[in-house]
C-alpha cells in the first residue's frame, strides 16, 4: 500500500558529486495533487536529482522519500506507484509496441489499465502493430509516455518529455498530463525545456541551475514580482541595490527587478528617479535573468 | 455546459487567472449563473481549461476576495448574491460602450445634442433609424 502521505516526494539534505558537478543539501517537497517543472540549463542537475527519486542514481548523502517509501532501501514497491519516462530510455528495436504493452501489463497486473491503454494509443495515433526500431522519435516518446501512463502511476516523473515532440504531439501530452491530475491524489514532476509547456501545466516551478535551486516558486508570484523598469533622472549611485541595471545609454536605464510590488514605485521617485515603464517579463525571460545574474555573482567573487 | 465555454489565450496579455475571472464575471453578469449557483471545482476547471490548479485557485481567491463568489467549506464555491464589485464591473462596461458610441458621434460630427437625442429615443425605445 502507498503510505497515506501529503507529501509525495521529499528530499532533504541530498548530495551529489560528480567529478565536474556538484550537488550539496538540495531540498525538494511535492505536495499531493501538484505538478512541479524543473527549469535549468543542460547540466544543472535536473535529470540526477529525478534518477535519485526513482533510485536509478544514488545520492552521496541525504534523505529521499518517494510515495513514504524509502528510497534506495523501498525503491522496488515505489516502482509499482511511480513512473518514470526519459529520452534515454531503452526499448527494444525489433518488437512491436503491442509486444511492449504486453511486457509492461504482465509487470505490473495490479496497475496496468488496458483501455486507458487503447485510449492513449488511439489519441497518439500509433499503430501497435508497428517496431519500435521503425518509429520517428516522437513516435518513441509518445511510445514511451503511453507505457508510463497506462500503469495509473501516483507520481509520474518525466524527464524532458516533451523534446523531440512536435506542437500538436505536445499539445496532446499535456492534455494527457491534465487527465492523470484530475485525480487529486497524484502527482506529476517534470523536466523541460519549454517554459511555456511549465508555465501551463505547473504548480510550482523550480529552477535549477549549478546543482542548485535557484527558486521554487508558484508561477503567478513569479510574474508578480518580475517587472523590468525604465527610468530616467536621479543619480545611479542612489539606485536600490537589489535593482539589477541590464542597460543604460542617453540617461535612461533599464533594469530588471525581482522584489516589485506598488512600494518600488514611490522608493524610486523618492530617490529622484522618473518610472516611464515598468513591463512583466515572460517565465523565460524571468529563468534567463536569473541565470544571469547568479552567474555575474559569481564572476563577481572570484 | 459553460465549461466548455472558457476559451483562454496564451497570446492574450492578461494573466491566465485574470482571464479566468474575466470570464466568470462574464458569466455572473450575464446570468447565466445565477446568485447560489454551484462553479466547478478548482480540479475540474484546471483540467478542462488546462491551466494548473494553482492558477485556477488564485483567480477563485480573487473573486472571492472581491465578493462575487463564496466558499463553503467542503461544498464548494458558489455564485454570491448581486454584489458592488459586479455592479461596479458592468458600470465600467456600460462607460465603454458609452465611449464608444461618444466616438462614433465625433466622427459623425454630431453635436453633443444630437446623440443625447438619439440616446433618449432609444430609452424609449423608438426606432433611431430613418422613419
Amino acid at each position: 500500500m502507498v503510505a497515506d502521505s501529503d507529501v509525495l516526494v521529499s528530499m532533504r539534505g541530498v548530495c551529489k558529486h560528480y567529478p565536474l558537478f556538484t550537488m550539496d543539501n538540495f531540498n525538494l517537497t511535492l505536495p499531493r495533487g501538484q505538478v512541479l517543472g524543473m527549469v535549468g540549463p543542460n547540466g544543472a542537475g535536473k535529470s540526477t536529482l529525478l534518477k535519485m527519486m526513482m533510485g536509478l542514481v544514488s545520492a552521496d548523502a541525504g534523505e529521499i522519500a518517494v510515495l513514504g517509501y524509502k528510497v534506495p532501501e523501498q525503491e522496488v514497491v515505489l516502482k509499482h506507484y511511480a513512473a518514470y519516462v526519459s529520452e534515454d530510455m531503452r526499448l527494444f528495436a525489433d518488437y512491436s509496441i503491442r509486444w511492449h504493452m504486453e511486457l509492461v501489463a504482465q509487470c505490473f497486473t495490479s496497475t496496468w489499465d488496458a483501455s486507458y491503454a487503447k485510449h492513449i494509443l488511439h489519441k497518439f495515433e500509433l499503430n501497435p502493430e508497428q517496431k519500435i526500431g521503425h518509429l520517428s522519435l516522437g513516435q518513441r516518446v509518445k511510445a514511451t509516455l503511453l507505457l508510463a501512463m497506462a500503469r495509473r502511476p501516483k507520481l509520474l516523473v518525466l524527464d524532458e518529455p516533451s523534446t523531440g515532440l512536435d506542437p500538436v504531439a505536445r499539445h496532446e501530452l499535456t492534455s494527457e498530463l491534465f487527465e492523470l491530475m484530475l485525480n487529486e491524489d497524484n502527482g506529476v514532476i517534470f523536466s523541460s525545456q519549454f517554459t511555456q509547456d511549465v508555465e501551463r501545466l505547473s504548480d510550482n516551478i523550480a529552477f535549477i541551475d549549478n546543482g542548485e535551486m535557484i527558486s521554487c516558486l508558484d508561477k503567478e508570484t513569479y510574474l508578480d514580482q518580475w517587472r523590468r523598469i525604465q527610468l530616467t533622472g536621479g543619480d545611479r549611485a542612489q539606485l536600490p541595490g537589489d535593482l539589477y541595471v541590464t542597460a543604460s545609454a542617453g540617461g535612461r536605464v533599464t533594469a530588471i527587478d525581482h522584489a516589485f510590488s506598488a512600494k518600488r514605485t514611490a522608493q524610486l521617485s523618492e530617490a529622484g528617479f522618473e518610472v516611464v515603464q515598468t513591463q512583466p517579463l515572460t517565465l523565460e525571460e524571468i529563468f534567463i535573468q536569473q541565470v544571469l545574474m547568479r552567474r555575474q555573482a559569481r564572476g563577481v567573487q572570484r | 455546459m459553460a465549461l466548455d465555454t472558457f476559451q483562454l489565450s496564451q497570446a492574450d496579455s492578461r494573466p491566465m487567472y485574470v482571464q479566468i475571472m474575466d470570464h466568470i464575471k462574464q458569466l455572473v453578469i450575464e446570468g447565466t449563473w445565477p446568485a447560489g449557483h454551484g462553479l466547478p471545482s478548482i480540479r475540474e476547471l484546471a483540467v478542462s481549461v488546462q491551466v494548473s490548479v494553482i492558477t485556477v485557485k488564485r483567480a477563485y481567491q480573487e473573486l472571492e476576495g472581491a465578493g462575487i463568489i463564496y466558499t463553503r467549506q467542503g461544498m464548494g464555491s458558489f455564485v454570491a448574491e448581486q454584489t458592488g464589485a459586479v455592479s461596479e464591473f458592468k458600470l465600467r462596461e456600460l462607460d465603454d460602450t458609452l465611449q464608444q458610441a461618444a466616438a462614433t458621434a465625433r466622427l459623425l460630427k454630431l453635436s453633443d445634442s444630437e446623440l443625447i437625442e438619439r440616446l433618449t429615443a432609444v430609452l424609449n425605445n423608438k426606432s433611431t433609424g430613418e422613419g
